[in-house]
């Protein structure tokens, strides 16, 4: 019975995450003119309690260093996220080639359209190895109106802007 | 003199870093056949000196709905983030179709995994301290190993002629030394530059900014090649505020959107375009023979190791181990020189056949003469260093022999050790020998003698004739 269940909602986690809808944000992110290696960053969707919901973006090149996203990293390890096998090829997945000082990427971020324009907020950790980290880069509420707008940010990040999806 | 500090100092250093530098070698090595295997893909094009931004932005315009970016990577690929008809992509392409060529696929894990311990042994930061401070050493071993390899070979202007050493380790060693001297010297600087370039220790400014009117100065992309170009990000909307951000090897550029007005400028500093060089230098991802050459270095810096440890093990070991003397009590002083340890060798054979005999004899370097109360033979043995230079552990001989004196009368016999193919065979011995003719109190025991290329059977005969000197 125990098993029959277990089954039921596996195929209804399924469906559900098949049939998950996304909206796709265009944004752009600008790095401050530090010198030294690339930086990592991850783009989270978080609660009101700051709980992640889910991961949008990772960039960096060297796994040694992602433990440096502090924040990040002890939700991956709480939430046995870090299996060495599975976590990587995850990470790689949603990742372009690294970002350093002076230079600029634009990014498409997918979002589920069940968290968007919802109380959740939009979170931005960086860390460039240990020159520094920062939880909350940038933290901006995930809906259209708070999007429409450009934001500073408090370490690595320069500038942010978005535009908003058109659906 | 002088040589035995270098020499001492090569060693020393190569001892220090011998680990580190094996651990660099092997990864140095993998790294260097991944940046070959990586530039013989489909994905690296060859003539980016040939193809301009304007073709390739025109050609990625049919096949891309939007572009975002381009980037042409250290390895010589063309890559595109940008929307298709699949939605959003980052993929590899042909610069001059704009067709899609493959799909980015992770990095292999077995690639970072040596990546990570080449630059930093796992250790993070203090790994990357350690190997940056490996990589300095390493470039004043090259030094030190550079200036015993002139000594070595007798002047700056014969270094390439032909060796006659016969030592397999021996031989190799140099010659490798003088082959792959300056590509090593160039990985260590440039690993190094990397590490103080990573820490900031220059602090210096990235650029320099100048700023333009919109309309002041155009720019021609069809004048801009690929190689030139590192990446090219595009305007985020169609705002006026959006423009185009290009990064040229040398510098970075705004344009406006439409007419390719330049507005901004920024000028790399020097030390930023000399980090730009040494990452060229030290990965060889962009140029495929400099990736061949980095390799046979790597392999090279291994056999370097082992054979500066055989040469090692046969010559400071066996210099410095022995110690038996009583230099009161002997009859007979053994005074050597020797550079490899090989006349070391036959002198403790003469020792020990002495001893059998139960003569009361000592084993003393000449750079160790001293004032001998009971002695009444000296037996010299010594090699030949280069163009007729004395052994490092006897340079100090004749400066010493000067200074002590000894009282009573002394015989003596000089047996010199050397390579007929050289044409100062020998020539240490024959000083040596000419020296002590000149002194009064000094009578030869034996005729000189000389040994080519340590045969044994001519030792064996010398050993005899002078043995029955004793008994007679």
């Amino acid at each position: 019975m125990k098993i029959l269940l277990n089954i039921l909602l596996i195929i209804l986690f399924l469906g559900y995450s098949k049939n998950e809808e996304m909206i796709s944000l265009k944004c752009m992110v600008e790095i401050t003119d530090y010198r030294g290696e690339g930086a990592y960053f991850s783009i989270s969707i978080i609660d009101e309690k700051d709980l992640y919901l889910k991961t949008v973006y990772v960039l960096g090149n060297d796994k040694t260093w992602f433990s440096e996203m502090k924040s990040f990293w002890k939700h991956l390890k709480i939430n046995d996220l870090y299996l060495d096998d599975e976590f990587y090829p995850l990470i790689e997945g949603i990742s372009g080639p690294t970002i350093s000082g002076g230079e600029t990427r634009i990014l498409q971020l997918k979002i589920p359209k069940l968290l968007y324009n919802k109380t959740n907020r939009l979170r931005f950790e960086t860390a460039v190895e240990d020159k520094g980290y920062y939880t909350d880069d940038i933290n901006v509420e995930l809906n259209n109106e708070s999007l429409s707008k450009s934001y500073q940010g408090n370490g690595f990040i320069r500038n942010i802007k978005f535009i908003l999806p058109v659906k | 003199m002088i040589k035995g500090i270098w020499r001492s100092t090569h060693f020393l250093l190569a001892v220090s870093v011998s680990i580190f530098l094996i651990i660099a070698s092997v990864t140095g090595t993998f790294l260097g056949i991944e940046a070959i295997v990586d530039q013989s893909q489909k994905e690296a094009i060859s003539d980016l000196d040939k193809i301009s931004l304007k073709k390739t932005m025109d050609s990625l315009q049919n096949n891309f709905l939007e572009v975002y970016e381009i980037s042409v990577t250290e390895k010589n690929q063309v890559l595109v983030q940008g929307i298709t008809s699949k939605g959003f992509e980052t993929v590899f392409v042909n610069p001059n179709t704009g067709k899609k060529l493959d799909i980015v696929k992770p990095k292999n894990r077995l690639s970072n995994f040596m990546k990570n311990l080449h630059r930093s042994l796992f250790l993070k930061k203090t790994g990357r301290i350690l190997m940056g401070f490996i990589s300095f050493l390493t470039a004043l071993l090259v030094i030190t190993g550079f200036l015993l390899l002139i000594n070595r070979i007798g002047g700056f202007n014969k270094i390439f002629r032909p060796l006659k050493e016969k030592q397999f380790f021996r031989k190799s060693h140099i010659e490798l030394g003088r082959l792959f001297v300056i590509p090593i010297f160039f990985i260590a600087i440039s690993g190094f530059y990397l590490t103080t370039a990573r820490f900031d220790i220059f602090n210096s400014n990235k650029s320099t900014h100048y700023d333009y009117k919109a309309g002041e100065k155009y720019v021609d992309l069809d004048k801009f090649y690929l190689d030139k170009v590192k990446n090219v990000i595009y305007p985020f909307s169609s705002s006026e505020n959006d423009t185009y951000k290009i990064q040229l090897s040398n510098r970075t550029i705004t344009l406006q959107q439409g007419d390719n007005s330049l507005l901004s400028e920024d000028i790399h500093s020097t030390p930023f375009l000399i980090r730009a060089w040494a990452y060229w230098i030290h990965t060889g991802e962009s140029n495929i023979l400099i990736a061949v050459l980095l390799t046979l270095t790597s392999l090279t810096l291994i056999f370097f190791i082992i054979s500066g440890l055989f040469i090692s093990s046969k010559t400071s070991w066996a210099l410095f181990k022995f110690s038996n003397i009583d230099f009161n009590e002997a009859k007979i002083i053994i005074l050597y020189g020797s550079e490899t340890g090989n006349t070391f060798q036959f002198a403790k054979k003469l020792l020990k056949r002495l001893n059998q005999d139960g003569i009361k004899a000592t084993i003393c370097s000449l750079n160790k003469y001293n004032f001998f109360p009971k002695a009444q033979v000296f037996i010299f043995m010594t090699s030949t260093y280069g163009e007729g230079d004395a052994p490092s552990n006897a340079d100090q001989f004749a400066y010493k022999f000067k200074k002590y004196k000894q009282l009573k009368t002394i015989e003596y016999t000089v047996l010199g050790f050397g390579s007929k193919s050289y044409p100062k065979f020998c020539s240490f011995a024959e000083d040596i020998n000419s020296l002590l003719s000149q002194e009064d109190n000094y009578s030869e025991l034996y005729p000189f003698f000389k040994i080519n290329n340590q045969d044994a059977n001519e030792y064996s005969s010398w050993e005899k004739k002078l043995i029955s000197r004793f008994n007679s």
